[in-house]
């Protein structure tokens, strides 16, 4: 298992660096993709099935075959290998200090462990559907995506449904922006 | 449209129950038409003599060029066709032929017909000339076993000619035709019933007659 | 108690298997189209290679092993070898979830599938999302017009496909409450779902036309059209393995039908006579009837013309699909 998250992660880091060091832009969209698909696999190997083929479908499937058309078809221009200048290396340093922050935290505790994501539970702590917990076999035995279903539909409807006018609007605005002026 | 559909659906499921038309070439073999012009024969009339006269009519009429003909004079005593020559040497390049049949139009006493084989495939390209050894039928009656039996009947490969040249007597002439030949007994579907020692020729046509 | 799903080598196994009996089943299922488009057409199909062309395949093999790889000069070097490769991989991938059955032996449960996925349905449909990629980049690499013009039309029907394939499937998801296959099957028990979502199944297997680009929906690779879009440039192997690619598709496809809506590895009916064959064999079964009415479709309707066949996945198949939902769900609703 471990063997099979350094893979994971080797090729997500490589396809990142991919997305951004590319020469053609194809390439990097394609980069993305790949980078993309490895999150998936990463949802996967932390148990979170329904994440890893909801990723899939609409991150990897959809989203980003919009990107790759779009890059295939109207062919931006590829740009030159970048060079190391200021901009580059402040960036570097940035994306050091980041990672270094996020493992900190990461090995603090403010992720998952065997005892369960801690915070405030709402609702029967013992229905995995309405609490904040989310003990492994409480989960497999609940079923991933009824899990999710629970969480979504009542500790986070609010944003669920901000979110889904946020996503029709702009699917109203493309269909606007985007129609034929009628003479 | 539902129902359309179901009808195309149903008209291609009853084709599958039906029996293929395929013929399975080469193990079935498609009759012949009985005017199908495939490789040549050289006729001889029904007493034996040959047909063909030696006057290159044909070789003149082809408008390809792919027939040679030699003539020879007949010896009076053994005659080898009812007529002053005969055509000693007849070969034919089947690979310039394109077929046509002008060659039987042309041909007075319809000694040179085309007949129903057209299975002329070789490995080597000298044996698709022909010569007259290969060409002439070997007994009256010789072209139904070159080819698929045509459906209208057995005379229809011979192209339907029915009248005998009246001629010389039949069994002297073929009798002078035996000795001739120097074989014992009438020819067998294998050899040609040819005289071996008519020589053949294989290098193609100079323009010489 | 180790069963024997959680041995390595019994996975290791049963891949093994499964590749095997996916390219058998791609190579036969090119014979078997032949052959059956042959007796339409009032034709034997090939029937010189070995009995009844049995080894017609294998001859098909060879040549595309031994054929020359053309392919244009100034094409996208790795992409090109990307494109095939993505066709080939997805298709075997994707079955990985698709259950044929589970036994129970000494005590031990038996999965007749490689992954027991909780979510098998929604991972198919990730892979064939997947999938669209290989037929684009195919098109895309091959730097030729009609190579990229059929990859774009290849990819935009695909995915226009896929809602309606996940419309129609949502009402077996609702009937059976779960995504994952095995219980889908389980839950058909008493009553097939095509019985009960006639609907649904045949929007699923209209639309599985059109996601495995076969006829009538595969203007894309039409020949008279766009030469053969976008595997034009592609030739030998390569070529075969987008072959293999479609192929294997069409039997994915009619895997999940049967899964969905024939009841998968359940006998026809649950008595003793039909109950002697083992839940494989049935699954075999109706997966090859499925393949058959295929075939039988592909040689005897019209191909459809490109802005029809996005009209009908867009305003016909789904509105459809989301008429079914709704009527699914209120019956269900209203028998809770």
């Amino acid at each position: 298992m471990t063997v099979l998250f350094a893979v994971v992660i080797a090729l997500a880091a490589v396809s990142s660096l991919g997305v951004v060091l590319s020469r053609q832009t194809i390439y990097s969209a394609l980069s993305l993709v790949l980078t993309v698909s490895m999150l998936a696999v990463l949802f996967l190997l932390l148990n979170a099935q329904f994440l890893f083929a909801v990723q899939l479908i609409i991150y990897a499937g959809a989203v980003m075959v919009l990107f790759v058309f779009i890059v295939a078809l109207l062919s931006p221009d590829s740009e030159d290998r970048p060079t190391l200048d200021l901009r580059a290396v402040i960036g570097i340093l940035g994306i050091v200090v980041v990672t270094s922050l996020v493992f900190v935290a990461a090995r603090n505790g403010i992720t998952y462990n065997t005892n369960g994501f801690h915070g405030v539970a709402v609702g029967s702590a013992n229905n995995p559907y309405h609490a904040f917990s989310f003990p492994q076999d409480a989960v497999n035995n609940a079923g991933n995506v009824q899990t999710v279903a629970g969480q979504l539909f009542t500790n986070y409807l609010l944003p669920f449904e901000i979110t889904s006018m946020l996503l029709l609007i702009a699917a109203i605005g493309a269909v606007y922006l985007t129609r034929r002026s009628s003479q | 449209m539902i129902k359309e559909i179901a009808k195309g659906l149903a008209f291609t499921l009853k084709k599958m129950g039906a029996h293929p038309i395929t013929v399975q070439y080469p193990e079935e073999q498609k009759p012949v038409s009985p005017r199908h012009r495939g490789r040549h024969i050289l006729h001889r009339y029904d007493n034996g003599l040959e047909r063909c006269i030696g006057c290159e009519l044909c070789a003149a009429a082809c408008p390809v060029g792919c027939i040679y003909v030699l003539a020879a004079e007949n010896d009076p005593k053994a005659p080898i066709s009812p007529g002053e020559r005969y055509a000693e040497r007849y070969e034919i390049n089947l690979m310039r032929c394109i077929y046509c049949g002008y060659c039987a139009e042309a041909c007075p006493t319809e000694a040179i017909t085309l007949g129903p084989r057209f299975e002329l495939a070789d490995y080597r390209r000298e044996r698709t000339v022909v010569t007259k050894a290969e060409l002439l039928e070997s007994w009256p009656g010789f072209a139904q076993a070159q080819g698929p039996p045509s459906p209208v009947g057995a005379g229809a490969d011979q192209t339907g000619r029915e009248e005998l040249d009246p001629g010389v007597r039949p069994r002297a002439a073929w009798a002078a035709q035996e000795n001739m030949l120097d074989s014992e007994s009438a020819p067998h579907p294998g050899e040609l019933g040819v005289p071996v020692d008519v020589p053949t020729v294989i290098e193609p046509r100079t323009g010489k007659k | 108690m180790i069963g024997p799903d959680d041995l390595w080598w019994v996975l290791l196994i049963k891949c093994g298997v499964l590749v095997v009996f996916l390219l058998t089943a791609f190579a036969y299922l090119t014979l078997a189209e032949r052959k059956i488009s042959a007796r339409i057409q009032l034709r034997y199909g090939p029937n010189r290679v070995g009995p009844f062309g049995m080894l017609q395949p294998a001859a098909d093999g060879l040549k595309l092993f031994f054929k020359e790889n053309v392919a244009p000069a100034q094409r996208d070097k790795i992409l090109y070898l990307v494109g095939p490769s993505l066709a080939g991989g997805a298709a075997l991938f994707a079955y990985a979830v698709i259950p044929w059955g589970t036994n129970n032996w000494f005590g031990h449960v038996f999965h007749w599938d490689i992954a027991h996925v909780n979510v098998g349905l929604l991972f198919i449909l990730g892979i064939t999302s997947l999938g669209v990629y290989s037929l684009f980049l195919g098109g895309f690499a091959s730097n030729s017009k009609y190579s990229l013009l059929g990859g774009l039309r290849s990819s935009a029907q695909l995915i226009s496909y896929e809602m309606a394939v996940s419309f129609a499937l949502i009402g077996v998801v609702i009937l059976s409450g779960s995504l994952d296959l095995e219980k889908i099957v389980g839950s058909q028990q008493g009553l097939w779902f095509v019985v009960l979502q006639p609907l649904a199944f045949i929007l699923y297997f209209t639309a599985a036309f059109a996601e495995t680009n076969r006829l009538p929906f595969d203007l894309p690779e039409a020949e008279t059209e766009l030469i053969a879009g976008y595997h034009t440039e592609y030739s030998a192997m390569r070529f075969g393995l987008y072959f293999l690619g479609e192929y294997i598709n069409m039997v994915t496809v009619c895997s999940i039908a049967t899964a969905l809506f024939l009841g998968g590895w359940l006998p026809l009916l649950p008595f003793h006579p039909f109950d002697w064959i083992p839940g494989p064999i049935w699954f075999l079964g109706k997966v090859l009837v499925l393949l058959f009415v295929m075939i039988w479709v592909r040689w005897t309707l019209p191909r459809l013309r490109y802005d029809r066949l996005m009209n009908i996945g867009w305003k016909v198949l789904l509105p459809l699909g989301l008429i079914n939902i709704v009527i699914t769900g209120a019956v269900v609703a209203l028998r809770a």
